[in-house]
């Protein structure tokens, strides 16, 4: 780990992905990059008339006052002892995310969420669900204040079959900066029920493959995916809940990627997703 | 535990079950009481010729050979220091069984069992399968050969209801004469499928004031409780598994009945019935 990218826009749930950001930053001894996405009318980031408008006074103020209040987020008490570097950037926020990612090799996103529902989802959570969904790297989505970020017990939510092997080894990475426990889980729903037997011969396959000592194996019944996975986190208060995502665009709804969103959007516990 | 009763037929299962008595009655300070049936064919017991035909010279004779057969029996060293008492009665076989136990007022039933499939369910099973529907006291079903029975691990398989729940003070008793471990087992289907907080939840209720050393609570996931009942046996290499029976007549396929019936025929531990 060595670049952590933070989307921000100066919300509240901005700074409390940022505060997270700075204890991992803290931990890996990374660098923290600090995004932000200017938002303007299309009209104003039109590439023909650019050039008339960078010089443009409107544009001109808003920047530094954009600059102004980096320089004040840059000294938040969380932030000292880590190397913080900002970007402001004319995308359309999401792409932005993942091409400024990209273009500076991070490591990993850290980005707060509202994570609402609804009509809301649509205009507030889609960014973190379009980046989540995009993204080649780990974007971890923080929706709470969490003053002492630090991760004693890890849920990993797979359906366990072959192709969620190859992620694991990144999950096993992030687990053991914190040194933290990792629960396998698997949820069994009545549409994809599976019999307790094969599902343990399915687990123990997987762990097998890995060097790993510190996990608990968990088979758990519920309505939904998405809600037993939040169910057992909270029966075990979990730190933090990993899944992957399979990234499809369009509106194929694959259990890893409408899962991971939907989680993503509804968990109040942290919530890092891995690409496949 | 005063008295057991085991139907004898001299086949290698009833000796089975005659070992695994002596080592309880043993272990309890019991008596046996060793019973066979005589079979004849029916104009043979027919109430009205019974008279004439009890002095008759080849009824007398079976009679004796069978008296002789049994005495070799429980001469037999597994048998020492046990008190153990024959009774030959002109019975259809299961009938006798049950109007027996009752009339000594017995405390448990061992019998040997084949447990075979298909045809021969029909034929060789079907004493064992009848004596666990109708039986008010517990019914043991040996299959296999067991040297120095002993129980360390109970499963006791429950649907987690009231009438269960009252049918566990007898499960209970059992295993404090082996002082075992408890094993509460509730098998999910699709049929019954619920959350698994919701199943812990009763599990808990279940065990709930009562005085049990340590029992484990177990969600084991199968299409077929049966197969459920088997497999978790299996992964705990239980010694007993120990299964409600609703008792009803005729053909009336409820959940209890013939999940017992079906698992004292397949199981290859020993199965236990408490009736409901």
């Amino acid at each position: 780990m060595k670049k952590i990218l933070v989307p921000i826009d100066f919300s509240k749930e901005a700074q409390y992905a940022a505060k997270v950001a700075a204890k991992i930053a803290k931990k890996t001894k990374s660098e923290i990059y600090l995004l932000h996405m200017l938002d303007l009318p299309s009209s104003t980031v039109d590439p023909v008339e650019m050039s008339n408008l960078y010089e443009g006074p409107q544009t001109v103020f808003f920047m530094k006052g954009i600059h102004k209040r980096f320089e004040k987020f840059k000294k938040l008490p969380f932030f000292k002892g880590v190397k913080v570097n900002e970007t402001v950037r004319f995308h359309k926020a999401f792409d932005g995310v993942i091409e400024e990612s990209k273009k500076n090799k991070v490591d990993l996103i850290v980005m707060g969420s509202q994570g609402s529902t609804g009509l809301k989802e649509m205009l507030v959570g889609s960014n973190t669900e379009k980046v989540v969904r995009h993204s080649n790297i780990p974007v971890l989505v923080i929706k709470q204040d969490i003053k002492n970020f630090d991760i004693k017990d890890m849920i990993f939510a797979s359906d366990f079959t072959a192709k969620s092997k190859k992620s694991f080894k990144n999950v096993l990475d992030f687990a053991n900066i914190f040194k933290a426990k990792i629960h396998l889980l698997f949820i069994n729903t009545v549409h994809n029920f599976e019999s307790t037997k094969i599902t343990n011969i399915k687990l123990n396959n997987f762990i097998s493959d890995f060097n790993f000592k510190n996990y608990t194996l968990n088979i758990y019944n519920d309505t939904t995916i998405e809600e037993g996975i939040l169910h057992f986190g909270k029966e075990i208060n979990a730190d933090l809940i990993a899944i992957n995502t399979h990234g499809r665009s369009g509106l194929s709804q694959l259990f890893s990627e409408s899962i991971s969103k939907e989680l993503a959007n509804h968990a109040i516990r942290p919530v890092i997703t891995f690409k496949i | 535990m005063k008295k057991i009763l085991v139907p004898i037929d001299f086949s290698k299962q009833a000796k089975n079950a005659c070992l695994v008595a002596a080592d309880i009655a043993r272990k309890t300070k019991s008596e046996i009481i060793l019973l066979h049936m005589l079979d004849l064919p029916s104009e043979t017991i027919d109430p009205a010729e019974a008279s004439s035909l009890r002095g008759g010279a080849q009824t007398l004779f079976y009679m004796k050979a069978i008296h002789r057969k049994i005495q070799k029996f429980i001469a037999l060293p597994f048998f020492e220091g046990i008190k153990v008492t024959e009774l030959v009665k002109f019975h259809k076989a299961f009938e006798g069984v049950i109007e027996e136990s009752k009339k000594n007022k017995v405390d448990l039933i061992i019998m040997g069992s084949q447990g075979a499939t298909g045809l021969k369910e029909l034929l060789v099973g079907s004493n064992t399968e009848k004596v666990v529907r109708k039986s008010n006291i517990p019914v043991l079903v040996i299959k296999q050969e067991v040297k120095d029975f002993d129980i360390k691990d109970l499963v006791f398989a429950t649907d987690l209801s009231n009438e269960s729940r009252k049918s566990f003070k007898n499960v209970l008793k059992f295993a404090r004469i082996f002082d075992a471990n408890v094993h509460l087992l509730h098998i999910i289907s699709i049929r019954n499928f619920e959350p698994t907080r919701v199943t812990k939840k009763k599990l808990k209720n279940f065990v709930s004031r009562l005085k049990i050393k340590n029992p484990t609570l177990n969600v084991y996931n199968d299409p077929s409780i049966e197969e459920g009942i088997l497999n978790f046996g299996k992964k705990i290499n239980a010694d007993v598994i120990a299964i409600n029976t609703h008792g009803r007549s005729g053909l009336s396929q409820l959940f209890s009945e013939s999940i017992s019936k079906d698992l004292a025929n397949h199981a290859l531990r020993p199965v236990i019935t408490f009736k409901i």
